[in-house]
């Protein structure tokens, strides 16, 4: 293997070993007194929590009601932040990586769910394009582009990411149409300053992405992000690349691909 | 300004992205770049063509960690310009230096190098680096994918060359190992 090739294929590691490296920087060591402060200090607040444990303790004739309670909400919690995938825990039937175009197929079964802090649902999303309805369609008209009978689809979609195994819940891909032409899409977020909108417009792309909704209009579709690439998974288990909609080929023979990326939050039914 | 606000003026086509862009991470690009180059204007042009290439791509990206996605824009440039300017007997002397240490790895016989392969040896690299401490991670990183210089390294870590250069060594050795018993025809 030629070592320029190595070198290249380091480029596309994953973003957030790019990211920790951009950040990391050792912390100079504390003189000796001052670690020892930190220490005492540890010890003393250990000390004391474990006091408080003691107080708050219930008694052993009352102790398994609460505990299962207690394990019931740990339980929940567990299950805002991450979803299982539908295939199922074990990873025996999960292939290392696949398809010639370089979809990576992980090997956690846990998707993690990423901006719950921000969780944005889709019916508020679509409430708040409808309450921008007018100002997305002055955007669009004095962009030059044909929004006389505009028309925003109901339901919005997230993507899967394969790179963090990850769908992030505090944005949404919505689809414009003026007519029966795909003029445009929006994308809602919802941050710390509340929801916001981006409009994208003029794609190149948009008739052939139109065919391809009409083609599987009825259908649930899996939108993903593998890299910094999209691409739709349809119910057939064929993965379709965006702007030449053209599918992968080399995929693993009997991998369902489908129920694997499939959640909730990536998924959209065109009419 | 943060990365969601950058790329929601992405998204808005708003050509105030570029600037934006340009304060918060035009340091960065240049420092990736120059690492690679060595050369001031060679390094400018390639983040002002990262910049272009950024604007064309988002839409329809969203990418999730921005800072990664336009250092690995900037680094890809570069490195084409590096082989330009090797072409035209110009060139920074970084690169070399970690073709050689990558000389460890690679046997430079022929191999089947295409994007398969490629993708199964990014997995491989990522699953090892996964596996690695975390500075020992970020050595590795610095070394081989900001081409950071020895000393850069040892600065950030707070240790001395010779540590990094012996650590860095002795990981490169493990990578190899590792990917042959993966079946990597090295």
């Amino acid at each position: 293997m030629r070592r320029e090739f190595i070198l290249d294929t380091f480029e596309i590691i994953d973003d957030r070993f790019i990211e920790e490296a951009k950040t990391f920087q050792k912390a100079k060591k504390n003189a000796a007194w001052v670690r020892y402060i930190g220490i005492a200090a540890s010890v003393l607040i250990v000390a004391g929590i474990a006091v408080m444990v003691i107080k708050l303790l219930p008694r052993k004739d009352t102790f398994t009601t609460e505990n299962t309670l207690i394990s019931e909400s740990i339980s929940s919690t567990a299950t805002e932040e991450t979803l299982q995938t539908s295939h199922g825990s074990t990873n025996e039937t999960v292939p290392d990586g696949c398809g010639e175009e370089g979809v990576i197929i992980t090997d956690r079964a846990c998707v993690h769910l990423t901006g719950v802090d921000y969780w944005l649902t889709n019916e508020e999303a679509y409430a708040f394009l409808m309450e921008n309805y007018a100002g997305i369609k002055n955007s669009l008209e004095a962009s030059g582009v044909n929004a006389q009978n505009m028309v925003i689809s109901e339901t919005g979609y997230g993507h899967y990411r394969t790179n963090d195994n990850s769908v992030a819940v505090n944005w949404r891909d919505f689809l414009v149409y003026n007519d029966e032409d795909l003029i445009s899409v929006i994308s809602v977020s919802k941050d710390e300053n509340g929801l916001w909108y981006g409009i994208a417009f003029g794609g190149s792309w948009y008739s052939q992405y139109n065919s391809f909704l009409q083609q599987h209009a009825g259908q649930q579709l899996v939108y993903l992000y593998y890299g910094d690439m999209e691409a739709i998974v349809t119910p057939d288990n064929k993965i379709y690349r965006f702007m030449d909609f053209a599918e992968f080929e080399g995929l693993v023979d009997g991998f369902d691909y489908y129920s694997f990326f499939n959640q909730e939050t990536n998924t959209y039914i065109p009419n | 300004m943060n990365d969601d606000a950058i790329i929601r003026l992405y998204w808005n086509r708003d050509e105030s992205a570029i600037t934006e862009t340009s304060r918060k991470y035009g340091n960065y690009c240049f420092s990736i770049a120059y690492n690679i180059l060595y050369n001031n204007e060679d390094s400018e042009e390639c983040v002002n063509d990262t910049y272009s290439r950024v604007w064309n791509t988002i839409p329809p990206q969203k990418p999730s960690v921005f800072s990664a996605f336009i250092g690995r824009i900037v680094r890809n440039i570069s490195l084409d310009r590096y082989r330009k300017n090797l072409a035209e007997k110009r060139g920074g002397n970084v690169i070399p230096a970690l073709l050689d240490e990558i000389g460890e790895i690679a046997s430079d016989n022929p191999s089947p190098e295409d994007d398969v392969v490629r993708n199964d040896l990014a997995k491989a690299i990522n699953d090892f680096l996964y596996d690695l401490p975390l500075e020992k991670r970020v050595m590795i990183v610095r070394r081989y994918w900001y081409a950071d210089d020895i000393k850069s390294i040892a600065l950030r870590l707070g240790t001395s060359e010779n540590n990094i250069s012996t650590s860095i060594r002795r990981i490169r050795i493990k990578l190899r190992d590792y990917l042959l018993a993966r079946g990597f025809e090295l």
